[in-house]
């Protein structure tokens, strides 16, 4: 299942929302029980079981046969994690055979077929496996690796209960495209948690930008996209091209965060904050700071795990840069496209190290606005030809170098009709939501402000969600871009 | 939150916390109503079973199988289900379309839809193909027609090496009889204000198969049967803006060389006979057919080429059928055209008698033939008022069929139109030229073509094809078939046995005989709308 899906929004999140609350309602009953009786429980078993059922319904959806392969992983990571804390030192041992056993598991589902194609490429030959890739397997993968490294280094307490380990791996809302959570972030909410009235307020809130962000802007956008990236690049103007890949540049952007933003958003609803994992990358001034907004949970997981582990700066640090760069890159496909596009941002970021960084103040804004905005635009041109042929067929067009045409009718055409829709995707890039949020909670505060900011609020939350609604009516067009991550 | 920051401004945080939770109960209980509203709506109201917009049955709930839920096909299908089938939801996609118009503005009126990004150069009509013939369901806004009778992108010009484009390409099954999802060699679609045109992209190489085709027939049919070709120019030769014109092929120069390459056929010079009236109202803005009017001046043209009496306008009874919206609104969900529609109009000769019989093809899912209903006397022009978007199945109901026409005009004629849709709209006025006149659909007949005519005594055969089809590989191929078919046993034998249902033996499955031509009945009942829509084209 997705989010962005009728079913989905007007099925099964109505029938958790009811199910939710009468949870909510026994666990107080059998709270007051406990309490009367002298334990001091703010546990919530309910809900944590309606959550649990909810989500392996929604994982098992679109993915009815691979869920076996996620609750094995789950409860092989629950193991590992009581193993490694069986004694009072940490094991070493069980940490790395954890370790194995998930980079295993993601080998062979996710780059099975792909590292045998490459050893076939080599002369070695090697049966071809079938490619599935499970869905979020990265995701659910990243999260266990987190979860055995935290238990290791003592960060947190391995969690005996198994049904809080599935809870936290296979919890719906971040559960297929992400943020990455840390167990740590939730190990409290997932034991006690209570949902404040803000917390739902701010969560729906949260939920139907994101909503807005994937339909309205994301799920549009691609049709220019498709239009200029998918077809056959011998008619393609320069312009086309350039058209194409900045609607495909605003379009990831409005997909990944808006899916980001509505599993925040549900969190929220939940009771578990999870941390933020976009902060306007498009505003950034180099593509070191582009890397510290965008998909923040992916790259500090690569710090935390990889990077700082290996030495981060105080050993061969070029090498820890680009090992990390190499597995950003691969961790978004089984692909050769995916492993260049990592190493052109390691590469970038190494030489800003040594050069931009070090000048950064002294340079006006405005060029280094336009100097990451073309090595970001071009890095997913790099994104999205997994055919390296197509890449380079492409990359002539955008700078000339084709005999195209620079400019056409049907480019001019896309730009007309589309132009209010660049517009907006322009403006709800940088960061006009935190002024509005500024104006909103200090208008809050007056005494007839509250209730003109509450009206806003709610007219815009229903707008949201009837325009996506009826996009989604219309578009069986909604191609969902993180699903093969 | 933290004690300190409480201390420092305690009636500040005192005060913004109360006014700050009253409004996010307010909200809350707001957004609650509003979904819980939509959500009930959603769930339990009536789901749409069809959508008239898209011509389409909608899905259905799917069958359970173990196999099909482990492989995920049963969840998604469900998934499918329940967005397909929302409540209201034409209506929903019109309002979506009006949204969508929202994105920009028209720069001169004109919006294009999946245009295809290979702008032609001056030789591209000349070029050889080296695509296969591919057929794209997903047609502008990736909206995907199903089941309907496509007009689907095909054949645009694919560089060899390349690779095809992703979006849902079928190989063509030429193999598969009567296939109707015609591939179409189409570039897009253009709406320029309110006429929403096709954008042509022919090929030479594939004229000139069809005019070799239509040769063959000629040759089987021998010199006592008179063989004509007509070629039908559609919108886009005509309407066209000079902006666009790089993205439309000439229509003119192919029909001219599919022309080039008949010896003993006979061209019709439809093109010079609708060029004359371009000013008139002889193509639907919203449709992707043309109008009684055009069919009457390339009707005209061929009664002349053929040497046949011809009823002049005014011998017609014109029938107009306001707020016609056809097949470019499905298209492109483009809202200009939901909001210009137009009138639908045909011609009931005055003074002819018409004795209309159909013999019917079943049809499966996937619109193949299954069999064959009995013959069925009935009306050649049919109500379609009650659902405005199919208002072109007037003329006999559609495609999937054989019709025979015999008429009251006495003069030893006896027609067999060869046809695609745009053959529909002829008929209407060769009622007084012919004393016979059956109409074939290429892709709905099971007999041996050459046996059949010469079986039903045919003394004319015309092609009538418009320029589209007869430039697409799959018309040709169709043509073929019907050339080969119901031959294998022994060609010897043909004469009787594999015979059609002849007109006098046919069970009287409509016994009230002859019709009156002029007063046009409701839709027999052995004709359901589903049927028509799925033999619409």
């Amino acid at each position: 299942m997705i989010f962005a899906d009728l079913l989905f929004l007007y099925v099964f999140l109505p029938a958790l929302i009811i199910f939710y609350i009468l949870a909510g309602f026994a666990d107080k009953a059998v709270c007051a029980l406990t309490k009367e009786k002298g334990f001091a429980g703010s546990i919530n078993p309910a809900k944590n079981a309606v959550l649990i059922i909810f989500s392996l319904v929604f994982y098992a959806w679109g993915e009815p046969f691979y869920i076996r392969l996620m609750l094995i992983s789950i409860a092989v990571n629950y193991v590992f994690g009581l193993l490694i804390t069986l004694k009072e030192k940490p094991s070493k041992a069980f940490f790395v055979l954890g370790i194995i056993f998930n980079i295993a598991m993601i080998g062979t589902f996710k780059y099975g077929r792909f590292i045998a194609e490459n050893l076939n490429a080599l002369g070695i030959p090697v049966p071809l496996p079938e490619a599935v890739s499970p869905v979020g397997i990265s995701f659910y993968t990243f999260q266990s690796i987190s979860y055995l490294a935290d238990v290791y280094r003592g960060e947190v307490k391995a969690q005996k209960n198994p049904f809080r380990v599935l809870l936290y791996i296979s919890m719906f809302p971040q559960l297929i495209a992400g943020p990455i959570v840390r167990y740590e972030t939730i190990a409290e909410d997932i034991c006690s948690r209570r949902i404040t009235v803000e917390d739902v307020s701010e969560g729906a809130f949260r939920f139907f930008i994101g909503l807005g962000k994937k339909v309205i802007l994301a799920n549009q956008l691609s049709i220019i996209s498709e239009q200029f990236l998918d077809g056959e690049l011998s008619g393609l103007s320069s312009g086309g091209a350039w058209l194409g890949i900045i609607a495909f540049t605003f379009q990831i952007y409005f997909d990944f965060s808006g899916y980001s933003d509505m599993a925040i958003g549900m969190g929220r609803c939940l009771g578990f904050r999870f941390n933020e994992n976009f902060n306007y990358p498009y505003i950034c001034c180099s593509i070191t700071e582009f890397w510290r907004r965008w998909h923040i949970s992916l790259s500090s997981f690569f710090r935390d795990y990889v990077y700082i582990p290996m030495g981060g700066n105080r050993r061969h640090q070029p090498l820890n840069i680009m090992t990390v760069w190499l597995l950003t890159g691969l961790w978004h496909g089984a692909s050769w496209n995916f492993v260049l596009w990592g190493l052109y941002f390691g590469i970038i970021i190494m030489i800003e190290k040594y050069t931009l960084l070090k000048v950064e103040n002294k340079i006006p804004k405005v060029f280094l606005h336009i100097y990451s905005l073309f090595l970001i635009v071009f890095g997913w041109a790099i994104f999205y030809f997994e055919d390296l042929g197509r890449l380079g067929g492409f990359i002539k067009i955008m700078f000339g170098a084709s005999g195209n045409p620079a400019g056409g009718i049907v480019a001019k055409n896309a730009f007309t009709v589309n132009l209010y829709l660049l517009i907006a995707a322009v403006v709800c890039s940088v960061p006009l939501g935190t002024l509005i949020r500024k104006f909103y909670d200090r208008t809050i505060k007056t005494s007839g402000g509250a209730a003109a900011m509450t009206v806003l609020k709610a007219a815009a939350s229903a707008g949201l969600l009837w325009i996506s609604t009826l996009l989604l009516v219309s578009g069986t067009n909604n191609p969902f871009l993180y699903f093969r991550f | 939150m933290d004690k300190n920051s409480q201390k420092s401004a305690p009636r500040y945080t005192e005060k913004k916390d109360k006014s700050s939770k009253g409004a996010d109960v307010a909200y809350v209980a707001a957004i609650a109503v509003i979904f819980a509203a939509v959500s009930g709506a959603m769930v339990f109201m009536p789901r749409s079973r069809e959508s008239v917009l898209e011509q389409r049955e909608l899905a259905e709930f799917p069958a359970y199988s173990h196999e099909s839920l482990m492989d995920g096909t049963y969840t998604a299908e469900i998934s499918h289900y329940f967005s397909d089938t929302v409540p209201m939801r034409d209506r929903l996609m019109e309002m979506a379309s009006a949204v969508q118009e929202f994105t920009g503005f028209r720069s001169n009126d004109i919006k294009l839809h999946n245009v295809t990004l290979a702008e032609n150069t001056e030789e591209t009509s000349a070029t050889e193909e080296t695509a296969p013939v591919t057929e794209i369901t997903v047609i502008s806004n990736g909206a995907v027609v199903e089941d309907t009778d496509n007009v689907s992108n095909a054949e645009t010009e694919v560089p060899a090496g390349t690779e095809a484009p992703a979006p849902a390409v079928t190989q063509e099954t030429t193999a598969a009889p009567a296939d109707d999802a015609v591939s179409l060699t189409n570039n897009g679609i253009a709406v320029v204000g309110t006429r929403a045109i096709m954008l042509y992209g022919g090929s030479y190489s594939v004229g000139e198969d069809y005019a070799a085709v239509v040769e063959k027939y000629k040759k089987a049919l021998g010199d006592d049967v008179n063989v004509y070709c007509m070629v039908i120019p559609t919108s886009s030769e005509f309407y066209c803006p000079e902006s666009i014109s790089s993205y439309n092929n000439s229509q003119l120069d192919n029909i001219n060389n599919i022309y080039s390459h008949l010896t003993n056929a006979v061209p019709v010079d439809a093109y010079s006979a609708l060029k004359d009236h371009t000013a008139e109202n002889i193509y639907f803005r919203t449709d992707h057919h043309w109008s009684s009017l055009g069919a009457y001046y390339a009707a005209e043209k061929f009664a002349e080429t053929a040497g046949v009496p011809f009823l002049d306008l005014s011998e017609y009874d014109m029938h107009t059928v306001e707020g016609y919206v056809g097949t470019m609104y499905s298209y492109t969900q483009d809202i200009t055209i939901k909001n210009n529609p137009e009138d639908f109009f045909y011609y009931v000769p005055k003074n002819v008698e018409l004795d209309t019989t159909y013999y019917n093809y079943k049809l499966g899912d996937g619109n193949e033939i299954i069999g064959m209903d009995e013959p069925m006397k009935s009306t050649f022009y049919l109500n379609f008022s009650n659902s405005k978007s199919m208002l072109y199945c007037t003329f006999m109901g559609g495609d999937a069929k054989i019709t025979h026409v015999n008429t009251s005009t006495k003069n030893g004629r006896r027609l067999a139109i060869f046809k695609d849709s745009y053959g529909n709209a002829l008929p209407q006025f060769l009622f007084g030229s012919f004393e016979d006149i059956y109409v074939i659909d290429m892709r709905y007949f099971t007999y041996n073509a050459e046996d059949y005519l010469k079986e039903h005594g045919i003394t004319d055969v015309l092609f009538a094809n418009n320029a589209f089809h007869a430039t697409t590989r799959s018309t040709v191929n169709y043509y073929e078939k019907l050339l080969t078919q119901g031959r294998q046993p022994a060609e010897t034998s043909a004469a009787g046995t594999t015979s059609a249902p002849a007109v006098t033996s046919a069970p009287a499955a409509g016994s009230d005989a002859k019709n009156s031509a002029t007063s046009v009945t409701e839709i027999p009942e052995q004709v359901t709308e589903t049927d028509i829509r799925k033999n619409e084209e």
